[in-house]
């Protein structure tokens, strides 16, 4: 396997997702297909 | 952010009610409003895939579609993974109102640069609310109903029975947010869907699916910020150390951008009393608020419903100016199962809009 965790959607649930596993020591991959901001920042 | 300049605008203008020269005059420069809401969005999102891959994690560029449980496709490359989080986070429902093609939605409507005469926004949910206040104390008409959008913008409305021909400029959609669920193939993963959204257990776990996880509003119960960074963290931990942390959504305080806000923790008196508990009510009106008749900011009150017989607080509801702050004292009362009677017995600073809050907590 390539990771221990994939998070679909670099959104605010997904960056946060990232950054837990990355810090519990997980091989971690972030997708996006869009911007990075997500809809709270693009949109509020 | 868009709400808060136009609130002090609104402010502004009021200030020649409070003795401000030339205040009846400001107005809002609508075109610089967007372009400041644009750049500091930029400056936000800029760089964040660089600080995530300084952080170690890979980040992958283009739309991920799962080919088996454990392998994806993103862009055109296969990846294979133990664990999954799927925070694909919602997109604006499109009712089937006939002439629904003649409307925008909110993401395209915050991206116009000038200000459209009238509005109507379809959808009295916390984003229909704060689109039509934010943009009626901006200075337009605005109303918040619907049955029909005919041809040149004119909104069929049935209101108190009687049907209301509406013409307006800009008809904004705010009608809820669906999961972002399509696409995806989650049936390849064996990931149950809920009516488009993902269904999971009290550890965000996909119950169908035990190696898959989902956090934020892709699950479509909270579609809250706060929420998306609470259940990105959990969803991460469970994924990785094993379910240890169930999701608790007990005292989870929220606020609705209208002006005044509307603030909430805890139970309705209506959900309170359907709970067949025996309910106390406390109010305190914003009106007997030195602070709030200073400011000439009167609008608006504290509700706390409580259990009679213990005290306990159950809901706290406000509306008026702050609430979006203030309902925290609430919020952190709860959580320290701190009663109505400690509240009301609270020392407090002298004139401030919180002092609203511990009076409402006598009766
Ligand atoms: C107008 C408006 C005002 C709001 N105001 C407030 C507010 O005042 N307070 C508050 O708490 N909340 C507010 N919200 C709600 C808040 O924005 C959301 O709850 C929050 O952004 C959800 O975060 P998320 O990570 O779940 O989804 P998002 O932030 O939407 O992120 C999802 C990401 O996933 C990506 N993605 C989707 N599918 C794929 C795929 N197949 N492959 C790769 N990438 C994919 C998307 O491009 C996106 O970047 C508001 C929402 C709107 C629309």
């Amino acid at each position: 396997m390539d990771y221990d965790l994939l998070v679909i959607g670099a959104g605010t649930a997904g960056s946060f997702a990232a950054r837990t596993a990355i810090g519990l020591g997980g091989r971690t991959a972030i997708v996006e297909q869009d911007g990075f901001a997500g809809t709270c920042l693009a949109s509020g | 952010m868009l709400v808060s300049t136009v609130e002090l605008a609104w402010r502004a203008r009021r200030g020649a009610e409070l003795g401000l020269a030339g205040a009846a005059g400001v107005g809002l420069d609508w075109g610089e409003v967007i372009a400041r809401k644009n750049r500091i969005v930029a400056s936000w999102s800029q760089g964040k895939d660089q600080a995530l891959e300084r952080q170690g994690i890979a980040v992958l560029r283009g739309h991920a579609t799962f080919l088996a449980p454990h392998e994806l496709q993103v862009g055109d490359r296969t990846v294979t993974t133990e664990k999954i989080v799927i925070a694909t986070g919602s997109s604006p429902a499109r009712p089937s109102i006939e002439g629904i093609e003649h409307t925008v939605t909110s993401e395209e409507l915050l991206d116009r640069t000038a200000l459209p005469g009238r509005m109507v926004a379809i959808g009295g949910g916390a984003i229909g609310m704060e689109l039509g206040f934010a943009f009626a104390r901006a200075g337009l008409y605005t109303n918040v109903s619907v049955r029909r959008i005919t041809g040149d913008r004119t909104v069929e409305a049935d209101i108190g029975g009687t049907t209301h021909r509406l013409s307006a400029d800009v008809v904004v959609v705010a009608t809820g947010r669906p999961p972002n669920t399509e696409g995806l193939r989650l049936d390849l993963a064996g990931v149950r869907l809920e009516r488009g959204t993902v269904s999971v257990n009290e550890y965000l776990q996909s119950p169908t699916a035990p190696h898959v996880y989902a956090a934020g509003d892709v699950t479509g119960r909270h579609q809250h910020t706060p929420a998306a960074w609470y259940e990105g963290r959990v969803a991460a931990e469970n994924a990785l150390k094993g379910n240890h942390e169930a999701v608790d959504f007990n005292v989870f305080p929220t606020t609705i951008f209208t002006i005044p806000a509307v603030a909430q923790v805890g139970l309705t008196e209506a959900e309170a009393r359907k709970r067949g508990l025996r309910v106390g009510v406390g109010r305190s009106p914003f009106e007997d608020n030195t602070a709030a008749s200073v400011r000439e900011e009167t609008e608006g009150l504290v509700k706390v419903i409580y259990d009679e017989a213990s005290g306990q607080l159950l809901g706290v509801h406000i509306l008026g100016p702050n609430a979006e702050d203030l309902i925290h004292i609430a919020a952190v009362a709860m959580r320290g199962g701190l009663r109505r009677r400690d509240l009301a017995g609270m020392h407090y600073v002298f004139p401030t809009l919180a002092g609203t809050v511990f009076d409402a907590m006598w009766e």
